[in-house]
């Protein structure tokens, strides 16, 4: 599975929305047995740090020294940086242009098994945590 | 024992799997983030999502407030092949067409 995009309403960032979302999908691939996500990471913070490579930067993320909106937020979903993607967006952005590419892999895919033809979505009732004013507006 | 009146109720949500009556309302999440940021191409549109619901309708999800049946969030997915032991560094408009 790709992510091609996620965002969450001004309103409601910060409260956890985000990262249910992301479990909707974790659940989904589960059950069609794909071997896991893949998405780009806009490291969109990198421009405060500009000093580093994107090299740098993204192993400080990693290692936990420095915090990154966005990828440090998929980091704690479980994602893994798999490699730097120098043109991933237009050099504008506060990421300068650099994206990551990140994989969670499914720790339940099962080699030569089948994907089902039917699966459940169910209705999900969340209930929102308080505010952190720290939410992610966008993210793939 | 003192007591907080200003304490709001927890506030609920939903997450469901996204139908073609969202689009429009996932359409306006988009919209309302990045304003004029992003060019006719680039633009998430009723149109994109209504394609990526009848390819890959199981990667496709909303929050919606039901106080309000108002969109608050959405993903969008779709399945691609993907080689681990290689790097991937396509730019996002290359890997899904422009969304």
């Amino acid at each position: 599975m790709y992510g091609v995009e996620s965002i969450v309403d001004a309103d409601y960032r910060g409260r956890g929305v985000g990262s249910k979302l992301m479990d909707a999908r974790f659940h989904t691939l589960k059950q069609l047995n794909l071997r896991g996500m893949v998405a780009g990471s806009a490291i969109i913070d990198y421009h405060t740090a500009a000093h580093l490579t994107p090299e740098q930067y993204v192993q400080e993320v990693v290692a936990g020294v420095r915090f990154d909106t966005n990828l440090s937020k998929q980091l704690h979903k479980g994602f893994k940086v798999h490699n730097i993607i120098p043109n991933y967006l237009p050099p504008n952005e506060g990421s300068l242009g650099y994206g990551v590419t990140i994989v969670w892999y499914n720790p339940d895919y099962r080699v030569g098994a089948s994907a089902p033809h039917h699966i459940t979505r169910e209705r999900m009732n969340v209930t929102l945590r308080p505010s952190d004013s720290g939410g992610m507006p966008a993210h793939p | 024992m003192p007591t907080n009146t200003q304490d709001e109720p927890a506030k609920q949500i939903v997450i469901l799997p996204t139908a073609p009556q969202h689009a429009s309302g996932v359409e306006k999440l988009f919209t309302d983030f990045y304003h004029q940021d992003l060019t006719e191409d680039d633009a998430i549109t009723t149109e994109k999502i209504l394609t990526h619901l009848a390819l890959f309708p199981e990667g496709q999800y909303v929050a919606v407030d039901p106080a309000n049946e108002q969109v608050v969030g959405a993903t969008l997915s779709m399945q691609m092949a993907f080689d681990p032991a290689l790097p991937f560094t396509e730019a996002w408009h290359i890997t899904t067409d422009y969304g």
